[in-house]
């Protein structure tokens, strides 16, 4: 029977020299960011709330040889719009960067771009981008080893809206905001008819602003003085109303740009007629 | 989260979802004609933001026929409107 294997649990035990060759005086930094006082660092962010605030820091080497810490607050004045902050460098190496930040406790609502760009602050150009991706308090965006990642990763943030309540008699309408993309999947609202007597046939369309991409009639008429729930999800399927409750189809997993429409559109439709505000709740990415 | 009326089609709505969100609000178009044809009102407001070719907001789609305040009295307009026109008139002063 062999022996078993001998591990060395002692890792300061072997004595054996210094092996490495290290060079502290005179090397370079493991980083290609030379920066000079024409440089900025650039800050772009967008986020879903009027009110996010971005915090970036980062780290310099300088000429005389110290490293010092920089760290700016970015608060974002404007939802779904673009952000700029820039913050002029010194000359030096650049060695690390991190931005955290966004909506206290909500994912994938606040896209950060940082980048290294010559110029002034109303007149830049990025040369180099270090890092790019959503942010919040706990997902902290790196440079260098971080990732530059897309605005249309991952799952999308997790958005709930309640929508406007039409006017009597008008139909339900809602718009993907600027700059976002939205996957819608729940929506839900009421329809409450008045007493003129009439079959409204409620329709649930999806549009580009223009043209109709998508309509869906439920299955059942709604007569006077009735209130109906209609309700629709991703993949569902038309089913007829049960206690006042129809479930309308919906296809999987579809994406709609900025400009394009939810809405309702019903046969029938009287001036006292009341829709509710439709609840929703989508997916959202912040793209431009 | 103040509630807004609007004029134009007389939606009401909250400016604020609530998660802490932005609401867009955006009249819908008027109802089909003999001929199913939707028109667009002649009011209507949008509150979409308009970006220009150099990633910069210059302001709402539309103001339409405007807003009336159902919650919060003492405001003219959504917060993040007054802000919005607060903003752009700095740029453009810079």
């Amino acid at each position: 029977m062999a022996a078993p294997p001998q591990y060395q649990t002692d890792a300061a035990a072997p004595a054996q020299g210094a092996l490495l060759k290290l060079q502290p005086h005179g090397s370079t930094p493991p980083v290609n960011a030379y920066v000079t006082q024409s440089d900025l660092l650039v800050l772009k962010v967008y986020s879903s709330a009027s009110s996010a605030t971005v915090t970036l820091t980062w780290k310099m080497l300088l000429p005389d040889g110290r490293i010092v810490l920089n760290q700016q607050n970015a608060i974002c004045t404007t939802a779904r719009s673009l952000n700029t902050f820039t913050y002029p460098m010194s000359e030096g190496y650049l060695l690390e960067v991190a931005v955290a930040g966004g909506t206290s406790g909500q994912a994938d609502r606040t896209f950060c771009q940082v980048s290294l760009a010559p110029g002034s602050s109303t007149n830049f150009l990025a040369v180099q981008v270090l890092c790019q991706g959503y942010s919040t308090f706990q997902n902290v965006l790196t440079w260098p080893n971080g990732a530059i990642n897309s605005n249309t990763t991952g799952m999308g943030a997790v958005i709930d809206v309640t929508g406007t309540t039409p006017g009597a008699g008008a139909e339900i309408n809602e718009t993907i905001p600027t700059n976002a993309q939205w996957r819608l999947k729940l929506i839900s609202f009421t329809l409450v008819t008045a007493v003129a007597v009439a079959n409204r046939t409620v329709s649930l369309v999806i549009d580009d602003g223009a043209n109709i991409l998508y309509q869906v009639p439920a299955l059942a008429v709604q007569a006077a003085s009735l209130t109906v729930r209609y309700s629709a999800g991703d993949n569902s399927q038309n089913l007829t109303t049960t206690n006042g409750i129809a479930t309308l189809a919906l296809p999987n997993d579809f994406r709609m740009a900025q400009n394009w429409r939810i809405r309702t559109l019903t046969t029938n439709l009287q001036a006292a007629d009341q829709y509710s505000a439709p609840q929703y709740e989508v997916e959202e990415y912040l793209v431009r | 989260m103040p509630i807004w009326c609007c004029r134009a089609c007389r939606g009401v709505y909250s400016d604020t979802t609530r998660d802490g969100g932005v609401y867009h609000h955006a009249c819908g178009p008027l109802p089909p004609d003999e001929h199913g044809v939707e028109l667009e009102r002649p009011d209507k407001r949008d509150e979409n933001l308009v970006v220009n070719a150099r990633d910069r907001t210059v302001g709402i789609r539309s103001e339409g026929a405007g807003v009336t305040p159902v919650s919060h009295e003492q405001l003219m307009e959504p917060v993040w409107i007054a802000a919005l026109k607060k903003r752009i008139a700095k740029e453009e002063e810079e």
